[in-house]
């Protein structure tokens, strides 16, 4: 036990160390190396915090949908915990990508916001994970709170893609050109290398945040996982026949 | 089929009973408060046992209710559980109906069981004739309806909804839907808090009738007294532990 | 002494259940009967007068109103048989897949009957036409609607608290069917690519929740 603590701990300032070093990187590369936008000037350097948000929102959204398939399957708690760690990491990384993107699209598009598929998705994305881990407050049984919110995450993950075509599909019927539709024009190599980095960077950073509160998760959760070994029971078998009656 | 979604081990065949079905049990026998309470007549080597509860517990909030319990009620016994308030009696009651998942351990149970929560069971809206047989219908035993009301002594209440009667008809309401359905286990959750000396009386009477026909009972009560003399255990739920007293 | 019922007779006899209840206490209708006639009344005064106006958001009063009744009607799945002590039997009694399916059927009437309430008072309010592939958008919309009711209404019955989480839950899971069901009500709108859409909603929702719902029902 001690020496898995102390070999967690130990990665934990590697990845921490990484994690510095690439989010400098990040940082240098993208406000001083790579040009800015020929269109769209300096509000573009926003794109190497958002699309690397946006990654992890989506990378922590996949892992909630197989921790929580895991949890539904063994029925234990250790997964429920993933699933819950990487859930909240994905609702703040969400909250952040649709906050930038909007503050990115002001001077661009002239709005906060617009009827765009991606848009619509990663705000219905935001509110099914936000009620994934508001569900688990329905009632005070851990496990109980736990089971719930892994059917939430099935039912809202599977939900995501048929969303997305939704509003794919009433754009593209309404009006024909998409206002994200990608740049054809290739991205600079230093622009491409900037966003590499952060992207990253935020993987790290998002890794050992999940891997923190996991630790705060397990310590306020029961000290063991669920399935130990059978106790015997203190009263012995109890056995009920009919008595026998004059 | 046994109760929800709630883990259920293999199951053990209960060999076929002389005496036939619930219907056939319940025809000709004496209406409620029209007799002594008598206890069923029961060859205790042909009692194969209905539930078995193997090491099971159930943990809220992260702590056992009880320690681990390995219970077997054979057919046709009836067993009180007694224990002060929040000692876990209804847990142990909804784990034995397969309504509760264990947190440990194994349950094994051969056929329908059923939990009953004092008067509770049927929509309010409902007539009694009609609750009851909606009941009975979902578990293909349209045919018991009658005489289970009969045995409750329902008749004159047959048109009366389920929410206008008083908690002691209610009692026998729910008691006559669950009858029906034939169960092979049936779980009463304090069906004696609403009843008067004679109502207790008559529910001996029934509960004679039930375990005639084959049905385990386990019953959770305050008043065990009048029941006792008919009942062959008495599971006491306190400090942490389920034991026979 | 205790023979199985087939799955398929028990959902029959949780649907036939389910009808004697409503028949008995007429919970659905007046849930839904009023609140229709009222929101699209009201969305007439909102968004019109002229027909001009009213015409193009016809469909889409017609599915806000039906996503909007998923929230009382889910009451009926789980919520009023805890309230009223009967939950426990019925678990006892149905198998979970005839309970889901029973109930599915039961939720799927009320929200058509929801469905086709809205788009009468539409067609006579809105003086809006309802196309025929409507009735397609119409049946398949609210039967995914009603997985999502069914599976999301046991999910917040069985909880002490938060129960107003259910809006929060159904109406984002819930808007292909408001988006394809509102585009195969407009006339003009190409069919096809809506009606895949609207079949593969309901397939997705369909199996998402019947796969999830045992777990729902465990305490």
């Amino acid at each position: 036990m001690a020496t898995t603590t102390t070999r967690s701990r130990r990665t934990d300032r590697l990845l921490a160390a990484a994690t510095v070093l690439a989010a400098g990187a990040a940082a240098v590369l993208a406000l001083l190396v790579a040009p800015p936008d020929a269109v769209q000037g300096q509000p573009q350097r926003l794109m190497y915090v958002h699309v690397p948000a946006a990654w992890l929102a989506y990378l922590s959204f996949a892992a909630v949908l197989v921790a929580s398939v895991a949890h539904l399957v063994t029925r234990d708690l250790r997964w429920d915990r993933r699933a819950r760690a990487a859930a909240e990491l994905g609702v703040g990384m969400t909250a952040l990508a649709i906050a930038l993107g909007s503050i990115w699209g002001r001077p661009v598009w002239g709005a906060w916001w617009v009827w765009d598929p991606r848009l619509v998705t990663t705000v219905v994305l935001l509110l099914v994970y936000l009620g994934h881990l508001s569900v688990r407050g329905l009632g005070d049984d851990p496990a109980t709170g736990a089971r719930r919110a892994a059917a939430v995450g099935v039912i809202g993950f599977v939900n995501v893609p048929v969303v997305h075509f939704s509003v794919v599909w009433w754009r593209t019927l309404h009006q024909p050109a998409s206002v994200l539709s990608p740049d054809p024009a290739p991205m600079d190599p230093r622009m491409a290398t900037a966003l590499g980095v952060a992207v990253l960077a935020f993987t790290l950073a998002g890794v050992l945040v999940v891997r923190r509160r996991l630790r705060v998760l397990a310590a306020a959760g029961p000290a063991e996982p669920a399935p130990a070994p059978l106790p015997s029971p203190v009263t012995g078998p109890l056995v009920v026949t009919p008595r026998i009656r004059p | 089929m046994t109760g929800g979604a709630a883990a259920c081990g293999p199951v053990r065949p209960v060999p076929p009973r002389a005496g036939g079905s619930y219907s056939d049990a319940m025809v000709g026998q004496p209406a409620v408060g029209s007799g002594p309470a008598s206890p069923p007549a029961v060859d205790p080597a042909a009692a194969a046992p209905v539930l078995t509860l193997t090491g099971v517990s159930r943990a809220h909030g992260g702590r056992p209710v009880w320690a681990p319990v390995d219970l077997s009620l054979a057919a046709g016994t009836l067993t009180l559980v007694t224990g002060p308030n929040g000692a876990g009696k209804t847990t142990l009651l909804r784990l034995a109906a397969g309504l509760l998942r264990p947190s440990t351990g194994f349950r094994a149970c051969a056929g329908r069981a059923l939990y009953v929560r004092g008067g509770g069971g049927l929509r309010t809206a409902q007539t009694v004739a009609d609750a009851v047989s909606v009941t009975a219908a979902l578990a293909g035993r349209g045919a018991a309806v009658l005489p289970a009301v009969d045995l409750l002594g329902l008749r004159g209440l047959a048109d009366r909804r389920v929410g206008t009667l008083s908690a002691g008809e209610r009692v026998r309401a729910a008691l006559a839907a669950a009858i029906a359905c034939g169960p092979a286990l049936l779980c009463l959750d304090e069906p004696t808090a609403a009843l008067d000396r004679q109502g207790l009386l008559d529910l001996a009477v029934v509960l004679g009738v039930v375990r005639g026909s084959g049905t385990a009972v386990l019953l959770a009560t305050h008043q065990p007294d009048v029941l006792r003399p008919s009942a062959d255990a008495q599971l006491a739920v306190a400090d942490g532990r389920v034991a026979l007293s | 002494m205790t023979e199985p019922v087939p799955v398929v007779a028990q959902a029959v006899a949780v649907l036939r259940r389910e009808v004697a209840v409503e028949r008995a206490g007429r919970e659905a209708l007046v849930t839904t009967a009023p609140y229709v006639a009222a929101f699209v009344v009201l969305a007439g005064l909102a968004f019109g007068p002229s027909p001009q106006q009213l015409a193009p958001v016809a469909g889409g009063t017609t599915w806000l109103a039906v996503l909007g009744a998923t929230v009382p009607l889910a009451r009926a799945v789980a919520a009023a048989e805890v309230a009223e002590d009967s939950w426990d039997l019925l678990r006892g009694l149905a198998a979970p897949g005839a309970l889901f399916t029973g109930k599915l059927l039961a939720a799927w009437a009320a929200l058509a009957l929801t469905w086709a309430l809205a788009t009468g008072l539409v067609v006579l309010l809105f003086e809006a036409p309802v196309p025929p592939q409507a009735l397609y958008g119409g049946a398949l919309g609210t039967l995914a609607l009603a997985a999502l009711t069914t599976g999301f209404g046991v999910l917040v019955a069985a909880g002490t608290r938060r129960r107003g989480l259910l809006a929060a839950l159904v109406l984002p899971a819930g808007l292909p069917a408001l988006l394809a069901g509102t585009q195969l009500a407009t006339p003009g709108v190409p069919v096809l690519p809506w009606a895949v859409l609207m079949t593969l909603y309901a397939a997705t929702v369909l199996a998402a929740v019947w796969a999830v719902f045992p777990v729902l029902l465990e305490e």
